[in-house]
């Protein structure tokens, strides 16, 4: 079980864009920020903003992620390194992979990117994702994992599983499990990876897997 | 790789049109009988919701020489049961000659007149004939997919007829999955499986104005929808179409 697997490495990552489309390339990723662990022990924290020529944020985009066009174009660096950093990671297949809503959204925004650099799309990562949305809903609807079932097919399941009122957001899941966090911070990439990580740290006690 | 094309009649489905190729403008909506006459093919197989489009398609096929291979996707269930709501998944049944016409229509008459737009294989088994129908079992949203990928619980009853197992590629991100879960199934029943490629539209590019319809189709209240934020999960991807068709058609899966 991963609680006392102390060795197991993990990356914790997120996407900021310029809105919700998941197939058009207008939506460009303008930030990609992840940490690296082993059990609890954070190794290294990576906070890319990726630079393109055209970015077309849309003003609700810009209003949720506090977008300041300063800082992007100050910090924005190259497209395709920032890529290949981070692929070295999703690709090993040491990495189990962290994040919150990756299965309905970010696996596609790395498709875009990947798409947006003439690469194919990849997404053979994906069945060593850990999605915390979906484990959260889990842990909410006291859903145990069976071992015989695929763990990323029944994560799908709970991606999909939708019910009035089940709260399963980073903000619903830092109060519950009384973490400490700014508010005015979340939808910072860096900022919801470090808080997101957290969480899975919590939630890998509330379920068996 | 069968390419099934899918029309506007099944609402909220395709953008793809069955007019008359020679009645097509440039910037027009697409007809599946223009993109067959443009590329030379000399059979469509269209997969269609309802049969409300089948006259119009099989009055053109005939007019233009194209052989029409009739497939309706219905919703099955494991019974008529309420307790067995949770067990809908999608079937293909296709028409192999007129009489299989006749029995699709009595089928689907069956599904929307005594059920309520789906039917339990105990139906489908009284009206099956294998010489005339052929049954698919589509890549998504079929039994398979929801006992995977859903917390659906079906149990379909297949041992009337020989189905055929349908896989596809569309970079979806849980395709490769699927298509694993299609390939063991296949495998432990002995059945065939057709590589296959569904089409809602002509070209990549078109599956913004296929978003688009998508959208305006979708009777869910709630948040407002834009190309922004469209509120269509797993919609993720610019590979229904002939031109995917055309390109994977020339390598392999």
């Amino acid at each position: 079980m991963l609680r006392f697997n102390k060795d197991q490495k993990y990356i914790c990552f997120d996407f900021e864009t310029c809105h919700l489309n998941l197939v058009h390339q207008s939506n460009k990723p303008w930030q990609l920020s992840y940490l690296v662990a082993q059990g609890s022990d954070i190794l290294e924290e990576v906070d890319n903003y990726i630079y393109w020529d055209d970015l077309n944020i849309s003003q609700e985009a810009k209003d949720i992620t506090h977008f300041n066009e300063y800082i992007y174009k100050q910090k924005a660096a190259d497209a395709a390194q920032a890529l290949e950093k981070f692929e070295k990671y999703i690709y090993d297949q040491n990495y189990l992979i962290i994040g919150q809503n990756l299965l309905g959204f970010d696996v596609y925004i790395h498709n875009i990117y990947r798409k947006l650099l003439n690469k194919k799309s990849d997404f053979s990562y994906t069945n060593r994702i850990i999605d915390t949305n979906c484990i959260a809903k889990a842990i909410k609807k006291n859903l145990k994992y069976q071992k015989e079932e695929d763990f990323i097919c029944w994560q799908y399941k709970l991606n999909d599983f939708r019910e009035k009122g089940l709260k399963t957001s980073i903000k619903a899941q830092l109060k519950e499990y009384k973490i400490d966090f700014d508010e005015n911070m979340l939808h910072n990439s860096m900022y919801d990876v470090r808080m997101n990580f957290k969480i899975f740290l919590k939630q890998i006690w509330q379920i068996e897997i | 790789m069968l390419p099934l094309f899918k029309s506007h009649y099944s609402i909220g489905k395709s953008i793809l049109t069955l007019d008359d190729p020679k009645k097509t403008t440039e910037d027009g909506s697409d007809s599946i009988f223009k993109i067959a006459k443009d590329n030379s093919l000399t059979r469509i197989i269209l997969v269609e919701d309802t049969l409300i489009g089948f006259f119009e398609a099989f009055k053109r096929s005939k007019e233009l020489g194209i052989q029409l291979v009739f497939g309706l996707r219905l919703s099955m269930r494991n019974s008529s049961l309420p307790d067995d709501e949770n067990s809908q998944h999608k079937i293909i049944v296709f028409a192999k000659n007129a009489n299989g016409c006749k029995l699709l229509n009595k089928i689907y008459s069956k599904a929307f007149c005594d059920f309520s737009g789906f039917l339990d294989y105990r139906s489908l088994k009284d009206l099956w004939n294998n010489n005339d129908l052929k049954l698919g079992i589509p890549f998504y949203d079929s039994f398979l997919y929801m006992n995977h990928f859903s917390f659906n619980n079906c149990l379909p009853d297949l041992s009337f007829c020989e189905p055929h197992l349908l896989i596809e590629d569309n970079n979806l991100a849980f395709d490769y999955i699927l298509k694993q879960k299609v390939l063991d199934f296949a495998s432990k029943s002995n059945l065939t499986i057709h590589k296959s490629k569904s089409i809602y539209y002509k070209n990549k590019k078109d599956s913004i104005a296929f978003q688009t319809y998508k959208m305006i189709c979708n009777r869910s209240m709630g948040k407002e929808r834009s190309l922004q934020r469209p509120e269509l999960s797993h919609f993720c991807s610019d590979e229904f179409c002939f031109e995917s068709w055309k390109e994977q058609s020339n390598v392999t899966i």
